[in-house]
């Protein structure tokens, strides 16, 4: 990332990690004895998905030219005994000379993994453009107004005797804020009251009042001129414009690409609440260290085994947070 | 043999068949103090527009609501749910500091009680105590509500599947321990 960012990135474990190696065995060949080669290693040799990721063939240059080694397999599939009884079997124990060597383990996902892992030896690496994280100068001065406006919430919180933290949900497609809401555990003496539960609860009341609406709309029109569906699909698209404010629209369901920006890392709970509203992206300020569910105790995001993946960006005007700073 | 639990259990299911009779996904759930039932729920996130309206939740809204108790009512509760609590129900027990939950079917999913992750009783967790978590209680008739219920097609979902060719199973495999 070129761009100094006024938050950081919350990486999934496989985004952050370091080199991990296996061992392999492999041989140097000439380059007129790799066709040969490559045929008995795929015929014979044992095969493993799991080094989908590592090149076959290695070419270090040097003064005199260059080396080609190939990779034949994994040491955990074949013991070396075995492996050279099977070389012998096939009259190539004069080419094949079998050895150790360290491979990288699991394939890249950022291109800095990519530059260090592929010095070890050679590997495939395709960019997800999906993980591009760029925003524009007007997106950041948006985020840090998003931010301030939850700030402003947990403020106004606080002076009502409840838990500081604070959250406000926007539709990024159009700006437009879906709900306001602060921690209410105290006045309801409801401990599961928390700022985004609260938040989640106002979009689906506002998302299932708009349904409502709607399909009242088309009962209406339905009854008043009876005209087939396809008639009554235009008129309904014509009330999506002037219900804007409500953030109408067709592909609505639940948090379905909203941002949420809120003080504090959510804790485990809330986090998972986010998973089953489908949010896009989350924008948070001050780290939970006792429950945080989106990067301090789990990476609930980006989970392997969860349907639904976000972004989630940390550290958002974190100096004006750490005044208000509470674990919850 | 048909324990108390079983009992619990059953009572359970039946909120998680009216779940299915509603186009709900089919989780039931009650609250038990003393052996008396204090609270039921079942799923309802279509309905509500609102994925995080599992049974336990409802439950937990209808009994909090009541005015008939506060929120230490928990600590004496044993909760019965006919699927193995999600990630976020899992945390939200933890917070009421349940005393211990029986459930039916394992959640491979989302599952927070030892399927995904094991939120009941994770040491790092110290804001609340651990719970003690047991599955298997009519396992088999949760499961086959759940079955029924993803071979109908969803029309809430933001592209409904069609299932018209999914055959609804019967054979279930044992628990794993």
């Amino acid at each position: 990332m070129d761009q100094t960012l006024p938050f950081k990135y919350v990486s999934s474990d496989e985004e952050s990690r370091s080199l991990e190696t296996v061992d392999v065995y492999v041989s140097d060949v000439k380059p007129e004895e790799t066709g040969p080669i490559i045929k008995f290693i795929k015929k014979y040799c044992p095969r493993e998905g799991i080094l989908d990721h590592v090149k076959r063939i290695k070419k270090t240059s040097h003064d005199k030219g260059f080396t080609l080694t190939v990779l034949i397999c994994s040491v955990e599939s074949i013991t070396f005994t075995d492996l050279i009884a099977l070389i012998k079997n096939h009259n190539l124990n004069s080419i094949l000379k079998p050895r150790i060597q360290q491979v990288c383990k699991y394939p890249a996902i950022t291109r800095t993994q990519f530059d260090e892992w592929r010095k070890l030896w050679p590997i495939n690496f395709i960019e997800d453009p999906k993980r591009e994280l760029k925003f524009t100068l007007k997106e950041i001065e948006n985020i840090e107004q998003y931010m301030e406006r939850a700030i402003k919430l947990s403020i106004q919180a606080k002076l009502k005797g409840e838990i500081p933290i604070g959250c406000i949900m926007i539709d990024p497609k159009n700006n437009v804020i879906l709900s306001e809401s602060f921690d209410t555990r105290n006045s309801t003496k409801h401990p599961l009251s928390h700022a985004i539960l609260n938040c989640i609860n106002n979009v689906a009341s506002l998302e299932k009042s708009n349904y409502l609406e709607k399909s009242n709309k088309i009962e209406i029109i339905q009854k008043q001129k009876k005209q087939p569906v396809d008639v009554v699909i235009n008129i309904n698209s014509e009330s999506f414009s002037y219900q804007q404010n409500n953030n109408e629209s067709k592909t609505t369901y639940l948090c379905k690409g909203f941002d949420i920006f809120i003080t504090h890392e959510p804790c485990i709970m809330c986090s998972m609440a986010l998973v089953h509203s489908r949010i896009g992206r989350v924008f948070y300020g001050h780290s939970n260290k006792v429950s945080g569910g989106l990067g301090s105790c789990y990476k609930i995001h980006t989970h392997n085994s969860l349907n639904h993946h976000f972004k989630v960006f940390k550290g958002l005007l974190q100096h004006k947070i750490d005044d208000l700073s509470i674990d919850c | 043999m048909e324990t108390i639990h079983h009992k619990y259990m059953r009572e359970a299911l039946n909120h998680a068949q009216e779940a299915y009779d509603n186009q709900e996904i089919p989780v039931g759930c009650l609250f038990v103090l003393d052996d008396k039932i204090i609270g039921s729920g079942r799923n309802r996130t279509n309905e509500t527009f609102n994925g995080t309206r599992h049974a336990e939740f409802e439950a937990i809204d209808q009994i909090l609501s009541s005015g008939e108790y506060t929120s230490e009512v928990f600590q004496r509760c044993i909760l019965y749910v006919t699927v193995e609590p999600c990630v976020m129900c899992s945390y939200a027990l933890r917070q009421l500091r349940i005393k211990h939950v029986y459930y039916g079917c394992a959640n491979e999913r989302f599952g927070g009680t030892g399927s995904v992750f094991d939120i009941h009783q994770d040491p790092q967790l110290t804001l609340h105590p651990a719970y003690p978590c047991e599955g298997g209680y009519y396992r088999d008739e949760s499961i086959m509500l759940l079955r029924k219920f993803y071979v109908r097609e969803n029309e809430k979902a933001p592209v409904p599947k069609r299932k018209h060719k999914r055959v609804l199973k019967t054979e279930i495999t044992p628990m794993k321990k």
